[in-house]
């Protein structure tokens, strides 16, 4: 089968395959799926993710980190909340999100290392945010006790609305002295 | 006193960062270069508030409130022997306080992007890959028919087997009350006196018990052996009349 040729149904099989998954999927495995390359893939899965966008709009074609998933379109959130009979997100804490921003920024972060930066105990928060499939656990840290390493989700960059970690802002600011800050932070941690 | 009071609201904060942070911010000062014992003094004046508010002082504000302390009395010292390059006592809290802000810095940031993202809806994943839990595979409905007539056909064979059939192999005891008068008598020839329930020692069936109760109950109604209490008070002791 030479899919190359035939844009329109590369197209039609990752619809079909994103809406049965429902999960984002990655893109390795839609490579494997339409039988492609990988390096192939990347460059046609930019355009049919705009293709898909331009010709529907309830739905959207999003790029999470490397990963691909179909998501509805956030214009129309009130009407789906509405059909759902969900209520609106509530908004996320103010110590949610300062732990969300260590979690973001820093990851993969133990829990400890989220307490110092934070000067509080941030255990509730964390686990919190656990629930809300926003952060996840990353494995252990080799360190005496392994504890937990805990990074974001896919959901977390849906949730925000970015594709990848590298679109989260930074405050313009002096960058050196924060760095320096950070390394000794981490050492002492 | 710069505060004023009595106050009907209190900021809340994150923390003990979070707090010297806003007390440093209203004063403008320098992270790298604050005033110890201005900032120790503002601080505990805030736990004061804290306290006449009732609001719960964690062990963190106490512990930085130390800390505080700590670094006040180190810089009224004079060290001796102080190394040139000894760094200054307060860059670490300095340096605590830095990241603090800017992490504060990006969870505002945070908020501005969550709160612009809206909202979208996902799937729930569908069971993939379909066919590996959920059958896929269509068939006819004559398949089942078939499939109905075979298990009719071989119903008979399914019955359970008569009760005859198991005549010879699986059988009831029938112990007559006879056979247990002799034994209970037998017994009671032999030891005397005995206790009730030690005839049952040596039963094998229900039939057996039951044939052996209904003896003494027998014997007892012909007036052949006595029964009374035993002398440990929860027994029955038999013995043969008039021995």
């Amino acid at each position: 089968m030479d899919y190359q040729l035939d844009i329109h149904k590369i197209e039609g099989i990752v619809e079909a395959v994103l809406f049965a998954c429902g999960e984002p999927i990655d893109a390795e495995r839609l490579c494997a799926v339409l039988g492609m390359e990988q390096e192939e893939f990347s460059s046609v899965m930019d355009y049919i993710a705009a293709c898909y966008n331009e010709k529907h709009d309830g739905t959207q074609l999003i790029a999470l980190d490397g990963c691909y998933q179909l998501a509805t379109n956030p214009e129309y959130a009130e009407y789906v909340r509405h059909a759902l009979d969900s209520r609106r997100r509530m908004p996320l804490s103010q110590a949610a999100m300062e732990v969300l921003a260590v979690v973001a920024y820093n990851q993969p972060v133990t829990r400890s290392y989220i307490d110092q930066v934070r000067g509080v105990d941030s255990s509730a928060v964390l686990a919190g945010l656990v629930d809300k499939e926003l952060v996840e656990e990353k494995g252990k840290l080799d360190a005496p006790g392994r504890p937990t390493l805990f990074g974001t989700t896919l959901d977390f960059l849906r949730v925000f609305g970015i594709s990848s970690l590298k679109d989260l802002p930074e405050p313009p600011q002096s960058e050196k002295m924060q760095t320096e800050a950070n390394e000794q932070l981490k050492i002492e941690n | 006193m710069e505060m004023l009071e009595p106050t009907y609201k209190l900021e809340v904060f994150e923390g003990p960062l979070d707090l010297l942070l806003s007390l440093l911010g209203r004063k403008k000062i320098e992270i790298w270069d604050i005033n110890i014992s201005q900032i120790l003094e503002q601080y505990m004046e805030y736990l004061d508030r804290m306290q006449r508010m009732d609001m719960e002082i964690t062990g963190e504000f106490l512990s930085m409130a130390s800390y505080l302390i700590h670094l006040k009395s180190r810089m009224l010292l004079p060290m001796l022997d102080e190394p040139e390059e000894q760094e200054d006592p307060r860059a670490e809290l300095a340096r605590s306080l830095e990241i603090y802000r800017q992490t504060k810095e990006r969870a505002k940031l945070l908020s501005v992007v969550y709160d612009g993202a809206g909202q979208t809806f996902v799937r729930e994943a569908a069971p993939l890959p379909a066919g590996r839990e959920e059958y896929s595979r269509t068939h006819s409905p004559e398949l089942l028919k078939r499939a109905m007539e075979r298990v009719l056909s071989r119903n008979d064979r399914r019955m359970p087997p008569p009760v005859n059939a198991f005549h010879g192999i699986v059988g009831r005891e029938r112990v007559p009350v006879s056979v247990r008068v002799s034994y209970v008598l037998k017994m009671l020839t032999s030891r005397g006196k005995l206790k009730f329930l030690s005839l049952f020692r040596s039963v094998r069936s229900r039939s057996e018990i039951v044939a052996t109760f209904l003896a003494v109950l027998e014997l007892a109604k012909s007036k052949r052996v006595d029964i009374e209490d035993g002398t440990d008070g929860y027994t029955i002791e038999m013995s043969r009349k008039g021995a």
